[in-house]
């Protein structure tokens, strides 16, 4: 009995797991002249598949669509970049899914339940001086209340004025996030990149799981025909988590050695108690660290007991990304 | 406290609903568009029936006068925070034609007993109570009795205060063009220049 319930809170977490998913493969058949070809999911989302094929191409893709897992409906194909009038149109065909089974599914469940990375927002700098101008503005226009046109005059002013009071920080947190997830003990580690607004496919990541927050955001794909595999999701005001399978990288990392990157921001928890120590310098065995507080709670929660646990960030990589691993059982 | 007076009033009263949010953090509102929430006080506010003979058509110049400020810093928020120059021109545009137009309207429906009172139940009904029930019943009912009937979601599609609400989610998928509220604006201008024939009328009887 019990072994069947277990087995139903599974299935059940694999469905809503799965449900989650808003990159399905669609294999589409395209004949030139095409360009502008649209995979539009009925309810929401769709791919654009960028470039154009010229007249007698022909070429099979292999793209993804926001479509889920559960949905069977094809996506509706239409072009919206209209061809020459002497031009005889090419076609552009859905073929079929590609695959059902999700890259994760190999990974163990204590990995694929692990927190997904944070994204910090990016607060404005809305200046306090802004306050007063809006103020002013008011008393101005209050006072001028009997020569309305000048009031109108004063209070375009004031607008213009309090364009220069609002900015965007130049640099806030980070823009993009990659968190590895591993376990010393298993040989496929989970790989997640996170975004906002829009993230890119990495070139070395092939089979991936695109998940949103919230969950039914309107999710577009864009495939460049040039470059296959150069996908990006975009979702206006939406975190975007790419979630794939990665070579585990246990045997490079241990406590005599680090060979897989210089690390700075390091905390070991062992016996319930996180260390922090500033860096782990390549090659150098694990720093002794001193007692402090825990890691970023998103880095911290989820997290297996009874077992050591390093969480690290990578140095360096370009502006505004931050690259965590966080390891179980080192 | 005369019509005017009251008019000053409130005027001030959505002044400072619409400047209020400015003052508090801005992580409050994140994910809002910071115009349609400045702009919702005052498209309430600038098409409210008046009282007879508050009908100086100065003070719509007055109230825009008002309005812009918070307006412009709610828009010149957006543009920061990433919202596209498009989107946010709709927004900020949509709200000052509304402003306009049903400050306008209200004003010189003011001028005649009959046209205001036309101009109030045309107002109240489809700029107020048409997207308050249809709200009311998809934030209440939904779960239970199923969307809005098509009638009432046509009618609430119509009230320029239901399509600036609309807006407020900057991820909103409903940035259509403000055809119908637009429309019914244009139709409450109309019945107030039935006021100001009436008047004409009436004074040289």
């Amino acid at each position: 009995m019990r072994a069947v319930v277990t087995l139903c809170v599974w299935t059940l977490c694999a469905v809503a797991v799965a449900a989650q998913n808003r990159a399905r493969f669609a294999d589409v058949e395209l004949v030139g002249p095409v360009r502008g070809v649209v995979l539009t999911i009925p309810g929401g989302g769709e791919t654009r598949i960028e470039g154009e094929l010229e007249r007698g191409e022909t070429r099979v893709v292999s793209v993804p669509v926001p479509a889920q897992a559960s949905t069977n409906a094809p996506p509706l194909v239409s072009f919206d970049e209209p061809l020459a009038l002497d031009e005889t149109p090419g076609r552009a065909r859905f073929l079929g899914w590609r695959g059902g089974l999700s890259p994760l599914a190999d990974l163990s469940p204590g990995l694929r339940a692990r927190a997904r990375p944070a994204l910090e927002e990016t607060p404005l700098a809305i200046s306090s001086a802004a306050l007063v101008v809006l103020l002013t503005a008011l008393v101005v226009t209050l006072a001028l209340k009997r020569r309305p046109w000048l009031a109108l005059v004063a209070g375009v002013v004031a607008s213009a004025a309090l364009y220069p009071l609002v900015a965007k920080p130049a640099e806030v947190g980070a823009a993009r996030v990659t968190l590895i997830d591993g376990d010393t003990a298993q040989d496929s580690w989970r790989r997640i990149d996170a975004a906002r607004d829009e993230i890119v496919v990495p070139r070395d990541v092939h089979e991936f799981e695109l998940w949103t927050e919230p969950a039914d955001a309107l999710v577009t794909w864009f495939a460049p025909l040039a470059n296959e595999n150069e996908w990006r999701a975009r979702a206006r005001g939406a975190r975007l988590f790419l979630a794939s399978r990665c070579a585990g990288a246990g045997l490079t990392l241990a406590r005599t050695g680090n060979g897989y990157a210089p690390l700075d921001s390091v905390w070991l928890r062992e016996e319930g108690e996180w260390r922090a120590s500033s860096a782990w310098e390549l090659d150098a065995p694990l720093p002794q660290g001193r007692p402090a507080g825990a890691p970023p709670g998103w880095l911290a929660s989820h997290l297996p007991q009874g077992v050591p646990i390093l969480i690290a960030r990578e140095c360096g990589g370009p502006a505004r990304t931050a690259r965590w691993i966080r390891l179980s059982g080192l | 406290m005369n019509a005017r007076g009251a008019s000053v009033l409130g005027a001030c009263v959505a002044w400072f609903l619409s400047a209020a949010p400015f003052a508090l953090d801005a992580q409050t509102f994140a994910g809002l568009s910071r115009a349609a929430l400045a702009a919702i006080p005052w498209i309430a506010y600038c098409g409210l029936p008046r009282a007879l003979g508050d009908s100086g058509l100065r003070a719509v110049a007055f109230e825009i006068a008002l309005f812009l400020p918070p307006l412009a810093l709610g828009t010149w928020i957006d543009l920061a925070g990433g919202m596209a120059r498009p989107e946010a021109a709709s927004i900020s545009g949509a709200a000052l034609g509304f402003a306009c137009g049903l400050s306008l309207s209200a004003r010189l429906a003011a001028r005649a007993a009959f046209v205001r009172d036309a101009h109030a139940v045309v107002w109240a009904l489809f700029v107020v109570l048409a997207p308050v029930l249809a709200a009311t019943l998809v934030l209440g009912g939904a779960s239970t009795f199923g969307s809005a009937p098509t009638w009432l979601a046509h009618a609430s599609s119509l009230s320029p205060l239901g399509w600036m609400c609309a807006q407020l989610a900057q991820d909103s998928g409903a940035r259509a063009t403000p055809f119908a509220p637009l429309v019914l604006v244009l139709v409450l201008t109309l019945i107030g220049f039935g006021a100001r024939r009436a008047s004409v009328r009436t004074e040289d009887e």
